[in-house]
């Protein structure tokens, strides 16, 4: 390994965190590098093929009531560019919650548009984190690999955007993680084309529901199907299926476990389509036009920060001094099948996230950002959502460059 | 013949209780002229409550009585539940 390159921050994960904090921290002066492990930045929204924009909006008691972005500056950016772009479509009123419709596609694409016009900012593609030094409560320095070829750079501070705390734990930091059977379930989400413009109109939904779980009472379909919704994408003749997994034991750090959810979800998958062809209107033609490329993983470890969010800031709407970001978004549970799956805050007021919540509380230089913040279980059902994450992503870049001042 | 109002009865306490215990969070107080929707009902409960249906009331509804309105309330589904 040749001599440590220095650089001021690393951001660890080019999820929408990633993205967020890395344009951030490098807009505010810093020399700002983005690793990412797969091919596409995007994270969830664009590699696991999650297709709308959830944590954007404040929320709204009616639709007379206007619509207010929770976080102006990089969530309102990138939203606005993924329209003008074409790759979304709305907002959209889905029950009592206003969303944006995107193709995930898009989204990587206007990432890679805006990191490339970001002057101090290098982003690494196809590039993992292998190991961390540290030293006197500071990271120093962070091993990189890619295809074979290990390289070091030191490092000012550390962003862990990378949604499993990944870089906390390789680093020592302190961490939570909840017990198996309490973790949000995986969502496995695959496109269809082909299917007619009408095969989820009106109560189709509930005809496929009934089709579905006939299929499955007769063991023509796997038990994992009853998992699986449909929804339209930014177009009418884009159908995404998304399968809820319940794959037990399950445990979202480990390659066993997250093995057997691609796999199950890629079987399940092509067992639905090829069921669906076979016997559902307008399904005649439809065929799968992509799978993921890693499953939707909702929740796993949590970093301990020097403050934690909780259920009660999140339901009670509550204010902090000087928030770094606002969340909006209600606990959204998918711990099991059962319902409800959501529980709204009181009066629908946004909850502070306070920037204690992005700083670990062992490393002084060690900043998260994303779904793996400092909160509880039940309020990461709230923050884990795409509007929310650019807006803790933000804030940890604009916070990880002030402290190089 | 048409039913009695017992039976009609057991059968709306038996469909409640199968939802409550297997399909959603219901409030202690949830009565069985509410609206299941807005209690949080979608495509995917719908496919393991016909799944329970069948187990508990030996019956497969048929697909024509799936609909929005028939699902809207415990009372509207254990009509389409044949007496037993």
């Amino acid at each position: 390994m040749s001599s440590p390159e220095k650089i001021d921050i690393l951001v660890v994960g080019g999820g929408t965190a990633g993205i967020a904090a890395a344009v951030s921290a490098a807009r505010a002066g810093a020399r700002t590098l983005l690793v990412e492990r797969r091919n596409a930045l995007g994270g969830m929204a664009s590699n696991a093929l999650v297709h709308t924009l959830c944590g954007l909006y404040l929320l709204r008691n009616d639709d007379a009531q206007p619509l207010a972005y929770a976080n102006e500056g990089f969530p309102r950016e990138l939203a606005e560019r993924l329209i003008q772009a074409g790759g979304a479509s709305g907002p959209v009123r889905m029950g009592k919650l206003d969303v944006l419709p995107h193709q995930p596609a898009a989204l990587a694409a206007v990432a890679d548009d805006i990191t490339r016009q970001t002057p101090n900012l290098t982003v690494l593609l196809h590039t993992d984190l292998t190991d961390l030094i540290s030293g006197s409560g500071q990271i120093q320095a962070a091993h990189l690999q890619s295809r074979g070829h290990v390289f070091e750079v030191a490092v000012n501070s550390l962003i862990d955007a990378s949604g499993d705390a990944e870089a906390g734990a390789l680093a020592g930091a302190a961490f939570e993680c909840a017990p198996a059977d309490r973790l949000q379930r995986p969502a496995y989400i695959f496109g269809i084309g082909g299917a007619h413009e009408t095969a989820l109109a009106g109560d189709a939904r509930l005809r496929l529901a009934h089709l579905i779980s006939g299929a499955v009472a007769s063991s023509q379909l796997s038990v994992e199907a009853l998992g699986v919704a449909f929804r339209h994408g930014v177009s009418q003749d884009e159908i995404w299926a998304t399968i809820d997994l319940q794959s037990d034991p399950y445990d979202p750090c480990s390659p066993e476990c997250l093995t057997r959810v691609e796999d199950c979800g890629r079987r399940v998958s092509f067992e639905i389509i090829r069921y669906l062809r076979a016997h559902a209107e307008g399904f005649e033609n439809a065929r799968i036009t992509c799978t993921p490329a890693q499953a939707g993983i909702r929740e796993s470890r949590r970093l301990s920060g020097l403050a934690c969010l909780t259920e009660d800031d999140i339901l009670q709407g509550r204010q902090v001094d000087n928030p770094a970001a606002l969340a909006c978004w209600p606990l959204e549970l998918r711990e099991n099948a059962k319902g409800p799956r959501f529980r709204f805050p009181e009066e629908n007021r946004p909850a502070g996230i306070s920037l204690d919540c992005l700083r670990s509380r062992t490393f002084e230089n060690l900043f998260v950002a994303g779904r793996c913040i400092s909160c509880t279980h039940e309020a990461q059902a709230s923050i884990r959502v795409t509007g929310t994450c650019l807006a803790t992503g933000e804030a940890a870049g604009r916070a990880a460059a002030a402290i190089l001042r | 013949m048409a039913e009695i109002p017992d039976a009609i009865a057991k059968k709306e306490a038996k469909l409640l209780s199968i939802l409550s215990s297997d399909i959603l969070e219901l409030a202690p107080d949830f009565r069985t002229t509410d609206d299941l929707f807005e209690a949080g009902l979608d495509s995917m409960s719908i496919m393991r409550l016909l799944i329970h249906v069948e187990t508990a009331f030996g019956c497969r509804l048929p697909v024509s009585q799936v609909n929005r309105e028939n699902f809207s309330t415990v009372k509207k589904i254990a009509a389409l539940i044949p007496a037993e």
